[in-house]
């Protein structure tokens, strides 16, 4: 049950075409050759480029996007203070302004936990900043720990869970739709209704089951386990979010299978390779893409579900979920640290945003419309 | 018509057994049992509460008794036949296995009307502001009015539905206290809970019908009454959110499943006992039968608004085929 | 299609919006019960899974198993100590192997029917018997029969005197008694139940309807994950001092929830693990009670893997661990850093042993001892260690604390590992873990009652620590019946365990009351078990008498009571006798805010 994002519709098995070349078979030849030129398919990924760029809300969440995605690949390098370095406070301390504390020199830096790249860039930050770290702008949690290191750090698991879980639920999805679609008949059949099955399964049981195989302990004391908590939640998050993907797919293929000019090019005695490469695979990467951005925030949403039940990423690693939930708890009529929840809100809801808008766009670029995937 | 109910009815026989199989071997091939706990129960006691709960069976006699429709037990036409039908195709789930003497029957006929009364309130809530915003950001497209509406719309959904819950009790019962914070019982607790899961739907449903009015709008039929100077508005209400609502049908079908079974979060935050508590909490208990329960419940309203859907979208668009869809 | 049919049809959909608006309306309605508010309310560890004192474990279902029912013996709220519940008087043979008790002649089911010895007889059988598969079966061991499947050793000599028989002389007999599992049920009803539904009885005999009990309160209503609601019982013999004549004990998931109801005054207690943060608010408050309790919150190492297999490395894990930083800084709320396995290091007149206190150069020696170094550059790196525990934010707290304290003194690298509640007994139980946490709660006031955990086939051992000696001396401090020597005994046992340190204590648990000032009969003790038949509710009057005596002067609030208070029947006319005016208001419903609807 996706109790914290509303359930992405289903969408139901063949419907008839009523995109862009629905109205096309009552038409006469010669209009249908212009439309095959029209929307070659080289013209199509141009095209929606040229959209795309024309809406200034897209590139500000793009560029929004880009810079996000730099910040928190290269969050080791910030003058940050640590996210997880421990100075236990009575109580969360409230947000100072950077002009009363501009910083602090009393950063150590802490390697544990962290790979090969960002151990690199903690010292390369060493070497820049040396023990210089910034104030606590954003205060920090009852543990001492910064909340701006933490919603930055966050960031990373966050923007990397959304990131491998939808392409998790791109590879399996967009496979398995576009192998119903294309096989057709029998098989189509056959794996639309394991779908059909796997979506009136409440997707918590599937969470809990394979979180509990997954993450089977290690045997031996202090070998790494063959995967790490992140990976195996990553993947855990992309195997119940492929499902609506792959209907999406499914109805596109078969949509185009059905398009005039697929049908054009099949007269004019092209191969199924060529049609498929040249038609089919330009126009399902569109939709594919268009539904992979519009997946992220729902995959970021269920992160967050998932941290609130206790079932998120593990500290010392941090995600904006497990910041969101803290936050939440923390707020009672005695004493609201309210910034302990609007720090990590402010953070997803501007990256949220900033997806949705990008989706949009893309969607309105490729010439799809916005319903319920039917 | 009748010919696709039949085939639907037909699926969902084969869907429900599908799930139930699955639901049946994923909890019990996860790690702990329903007797686990922080005190080990003495070896004799454990064997006793397991054999009480037939969990000593093998895995298919559990699996056949599971799904019915005869008692495999001592009340069933091999025992004292005392009580020959019980498990899903009976339509009994049997003793919960947390709740030691209450049966899943009993948790669902309590929970599930609470769960029903509230997400009925917030699709209820969900379409009226929903669609409002829709229509009144489409009258307008560009207008500062679209922009507010598609800004409001848009961060319905960029929120964790616990954090909507939060900030609602912090406004409405701290800051200006007028509504309970938390509690169940009378009318004014059903408030902000209603609202706090009415609000992802309505943003939702508000893009959803924006989009569909504003293809509406610019078919043939619709700039022909337009140009015959029918008022605007009029067209919006009576023509154009008929062919518009399609999408948001589509959307509703799963989302009133979703909605009806309970929310797991707004239930907590809000100590309401309706039954998204107990998918989540059979599944962490290893409440074997409770959680076939909740899933069969689960499975029959998702199949069932499904169903409602495609038969509302024939309504909505008469050139669809069910026949030939089914 | 005609265009009226498309009208038509569409209208349809306004018309189901106004349908699901209405059936909304409609559930919300019908659900809204005109249920009056109760005279005390409460919350605390959740939902209750079960009301067959038989099949109940934890400690919700014990509160309302003991104001449904009353056992032969039940503890004094204040000393703990073993008091006449339903048996007024007992006796006890020179051997200690034949207790008799005398049951009161006014002890009555709630049905009317008079309380037999012969229930009793009939209870307990049905308490051993393996087809119950009652968990506190075990506790009964000590009784002829019991153990062997043999004639259980309780007869009823006559209709007021029991005579129970043990094979060997149990000091703890008692206390043992007062335990909810060993209250009477009524036959009489159960069988009829049993008659009436053979395949469903057992959902079905603990219902408001079928349920039959013998305690100060009658089971009126029960809502699955919402609330419990108790009914004074007419046929209580000492109904006469019960107070509150309806009581609602809510079950609430989550600790903010239940906070934020008690502010508002829709609850009077809330039991409950307090999120830290908030206890330095809560602690000047008057209504925030904090008192010891006997449990025990501590890390399992696993013995069986190398090098924690060493127990010098054990005990240098244990000692780097500053444990008061954790209860100062983490928990707050007054909770003890605790050095040996016995929580306030004390329970009656046992005094336990004490692990050497937690100073680096200790630890740091033990671990060189151990081969091991804390250095960054050391030869022999320690490899990094796992703490495993239950999902919960005070758990993730704490490890990551002790983490960090292990990096600091140890140059350990501690990885963190959550799992949800099953699977992480699972792997606890299967020693799928490094270091594990876990706590541990008194039954009764007895320090066997912790230590027997460690003994070698003890199924709450899970650590793999095998001990001879260490199962010896508990052995022999079981049957031993000076309490001085078993005393000296249990010391020894627990200096071994400390020596050998298969855990790690960390801290001894308190309870975190919030009680509406004007509560009064509230007895903290630490097994948190106040009894609810003695609460009542305190006039102006008496609540400034109370404030005024109080020890320590603290912040005072507002009270959501009745301003003039509640009392019991018994003390009502007490009061009334003392100020010689006649008051006519025992039974009548209090005329305040109390009976707002819920």
């Amino acid at each position: 049950m996706s109790a914290s994002t509303p359930p992405t519709p289903p969408s139901a098995g063949p419907k008839p075409a009523e995109g862009e070349h629905g109205w096309f078979r009552d038409e006469d030849f010669e209009r249908a050759l212009v439309e095959i030129q029209r929307q070659a398919p080289e013209s199509l990924w141009r095209k929606a480029r040229e959209r795309l760029a024309r809406r200034a809300s897209v590139r500000w969440s793009l560029r929004f996007l880009v810079f996000l995605a730099l910040l928190s690949w290269l969050a080791p390098l910030m003058p940050l203070p640590s996210p997880s370095a421990i100075a236990v406070a009575s109580e969360p301390s409230p947000p100072v302004f950077p002009w009363e504390v501009w910083g602090d020199t009393n950063f150590t830096p802490d390697y544990a936990g962290l790979g090969a790249l960002d151990r690199a860039l903690v010292r390369l930050r060493v070497a820049i900043f040396d023990d210089w770290r910034t104030g606590p702008w954003l205060g920090a949690d009852a543990l001492g720990r910064d909340l701006l290191a933490r919603v930055v750090w966050g960031s990373r698991t966050s923007l990397l869970v959304a990131l491998c879980a939808a392409l998790t639920s791109l590879a399996i999805g967009a496979t398995w739709g576009a192998t119903a679609g294309l096989v057709g008949g029998r098989v189509d059949n056959a794996l639309m209704r394991i779908v059909d099955v796997l979506f009136s399964i409440p997707t918590i049981f599937l969470v809990i089951f394979l979180l509990s195989f997954l993450d089977a302990p290690s045997a031996e004391l202090g070998r790494e386990p063959l995967l790490s908590r992140e990976q195996v939640f990553f993947l855990v998050v992309g195997a119940v979010s492929w499902l609506s993907m792959a209907r999406v797919v499914r109805g596109q293929v078969l949509e185009l299978e059905r398009a005039a000019f697929v049908e054009a090019a099949r007269v004019a005695g092209a191969s199924t390779f060529w049609i498929l490469r040249k038609h089919v695979l330009p126009n399902v990467l569109g939709i594919a893409v268009v539904n992979l951005t519009l997946t992220l925030p729902s995959v970021i949403l269920y992160e967050a579900f998932l941290s609130f039940l206790g079932l998120g990423v593990e500290p010392p690693k941090v995600s904006w979920g497990l910041l969101a939930s803290e936050g939440a708890e923390a707020l009672n009529p005695l004493e609201s640290y309210t910034w302990l929840i609007v720090a990590p809100a402010i953070a997803m809801a501007t990256t949220l945003l900033a997806l949705q808008t990008l989706g949009d766009g893309l969607r309105d670029a490729f010439g799809l419309e916005e319903r319920g995937e039917r | 018509m009748t010919r696709f109910l039949l085939r639907r009815a037909l699926w969902f026989l084969v869907t429900t057994w599908a799930v139930v199989t699955a639901a049946f071997f994923l909890l019990r091939a996860a790690p702990g049992g329903p007797f686990s706990g922080e005190r080990k129960l003495h070896p004799s006691v454990e064997a006793n509460l397991r054999a009480q709960y037939h969990l000593d069976w093998p895995l298919w006699k559990q699996y056949a008794h599971t799904v019915g429709p005869l008692n495999l037990d001592e009340r069933g036409p091999f025992g004292d036949g005392s009580d020959w039908f019980g498990g899903v195709l009976a339509l009994d789930f049997g003793p919960s296995m947390q709740h030691r003497d209450v049966t899943v029957n009993d948790v669902l006929a309590q929970s599930l009307p609470i769960s029903i009364a509230l997400g009925s309130l917030a699709l209820a809530l969900a379409l009226v502001l929903g669609l409002g915003a829709g229509v009144a950001s489409a009258h307008k497209p560009g207008s500062r009015l679209d922009g507010l509406v598609r800004a409001a719309a848009t961060s319905g959904l960029v929120l964790p539905n616990f954090v909507i819950a939060s900030l609602l009790i912090l406004v409405f019962a701290f800051w200006i206290p007028v509504l309970p914070v938390a509690g169940f019982g009378a009318p004014r607790h059903f408030v902000l809970p209603a609202v706090a899961l009415a609000l992802p739907f309505a943003a939702y449903i508000a893009r959803l019908s924006r989009a569909g009015l504003l293809e509406t709008l610019s078919k043939d039929y619709i700039r022909t009454a337009l140009a015959k100077g029918a008022p605007r508005s009029r067209i919006l209400w009576r023509h154009a959110l008929r062919g518009a609502l399609a999408p948001v049908v589509s959307f509703l079908g799963p989302a009133a499943a979703g909605v009806l079974t309970g929310s797991l979060v707004i239930e907590r935050i809000f100590a309401i006992p309706g039954a998204g508590t107990h998918f989540v909490a059979s599944a962490l208990n290893r409440d074997y039968t409770l959680a076939m329960g909740v899933t069969v419940v689960y499975a029959v309203l998702v199949f069932g608004f499904n169903t409602l859907v495609d038969v509302a979208y024939t309504l909505l668009d008469p050139r669809l085929d069910l026949e030939r869809d089914a | 299609m005609p265009p009226r049919v498309q009208a038509l049809r569409f209208r349809r959909g306004w018309a189901a919006l106004l349908a699901l608006s209405v059936l909304g309306a409609a559930l919300v309605a019908g659900l809204s019960s005109q249920r009056s508010r109760a005279d005390f309310v409460f919350t605390g560890g959740g939902e209750v899974r079960a009301l067959d004192p038989h099949a109940a474990t934890g400690i919700p279902e014990g509160r309302v198993i003991r104001a449904l029912f009353e056992g032969l013996v039940v503890r004094d709220p204040q000393t703990l100590l073993p008091a006449p519940g339903c048996a007024e008087s007992w006796s006890v043979s020179g051997d200690e192997l034949v207790y008799t008790f005398r049951l009161r002649e006014n002890a009555r089911w709630s049905n009317g029917d008079p309380l037999t010895a012969q229930d009793f007889v009939w209870s307990w059988a049905r308490l051993v018997d393996p087809a119950t598969g009652a968990e506190y079966a075990a506790q009964l061991a000590c009784v002829e029969g019991a153990r062997d499947g043999g004639p259980l050793g309780v007869r009823a000599l006559d209709e007021r005197t029991l005579e129970v028989r043990l094979v060997e002389p149990t000091p703890r007999f008692l206390d043992i008694l007062c335990f909810y599992a060993f209250v009477p049920l009524h036959r009489a009803s159960f069988e009829a139940v049993k008659a009436r539904y053979p395949s469903t009885w057992s959902t079905r005999w603990t219902r408001p309807e079928n349920l039959v009990s013998n305690g100060a309160y009658t089971l009126r209503e029960r809502r699955i994950n919402e609330r419990i609601r108790l009914e004074k019982s007419p046929h209580y013999w000492n109904a006469g001092e019960v107070a509150m004549r309806t009581v609602d004990m809510l079950s609430i998931e989550s600790w903010s929830s239940a906070l934020n109801l008690y502010l508002t005054g829709e609850i009077d207690w809330v039991d409950g693990a307090i999120p830290s943060n908030l206890v330095d608010k809560l602690k000047p408050r008057e209504d925030f009670r904090v008192t010891p309790y006997l449990g025990i919150y501590f890390y399992r190492i696993n013995t069986t893997k190398p090098p924690l297999d060493d127990a010098r490395v054990r005990r240098a894990l244990s000692r780097a661990v500053r444990r008061s930083e954790i209860t100062a800084k983490v928990l707050k709320a007054g909770q003890a850093p605790s050095l040996s396995f016995t929580p306030w290091a004390r329970i009656g007149d046992y005094r336990a042993p004490q692990l050497l206190s937690a100073i680096q150069t200790g630890a740091r020696s033990e671990f060189a001892a151990a081969g091991y170094s804390h250095l960054e550059n050391a030869a022999r790196k320690f490899p990094p260690l796992e703490i495993h525990f239950n999902t919960s934010e005070t758990h993730r707290a704490v490890a990551e604390v002790v983490a960090h304290h292990w990096d600091l003194t140890l140059g350990i690298k501690a990885r963190l590992r959550n799992q949800e509640w099953k699977a992480f007994l699972d792997a606890q139980t299967n020693l799928d873990y490094d270091v594990s946490r876990s706590s541990w709660i008194a039954d009764y006031a007895d320090p066997g009652n912790f230590l027997e955990i460690w003994t070698s086939d003890n199924p709450n051992n899970r650590t793999g620590w095998k001990n001879a000696e260490y199962d010896a001396l508990i052995a022999s401090a079981r049957l031993e019946r000076v309490a001085s020597k078993r005393n000296a005994l249990y010391v020894r046992a627990e200096r071994l365990l400390l020596d050998e340190s298969p855990c790690i204590p960390i801290y001894s648990y308190v309870s975190q009351n919030l009680v509406d000032p004007r509560i009064g009969g509230f007895d903290d003790n630490v097994l948190n078990e106040p009894a609810l038949s003695r609460l009542y509710w305190r006039d102006d009057a008496e609540l400034d008498e109370a404030r005024m005596q109080a020890a320590t002067q603290k912040r005072r609030v507002e009270s959501h009571g009745p301003r003039e208070g509640l009392r019991s029947p018994a003390a009502e006319r007490e009061r009334a006798k003392a100020s010689g005016e006649p008051r006519e208001r025992a039974e009548s419903p209090p005329p305040d805010a109390q009976e707002s609807e819920r």
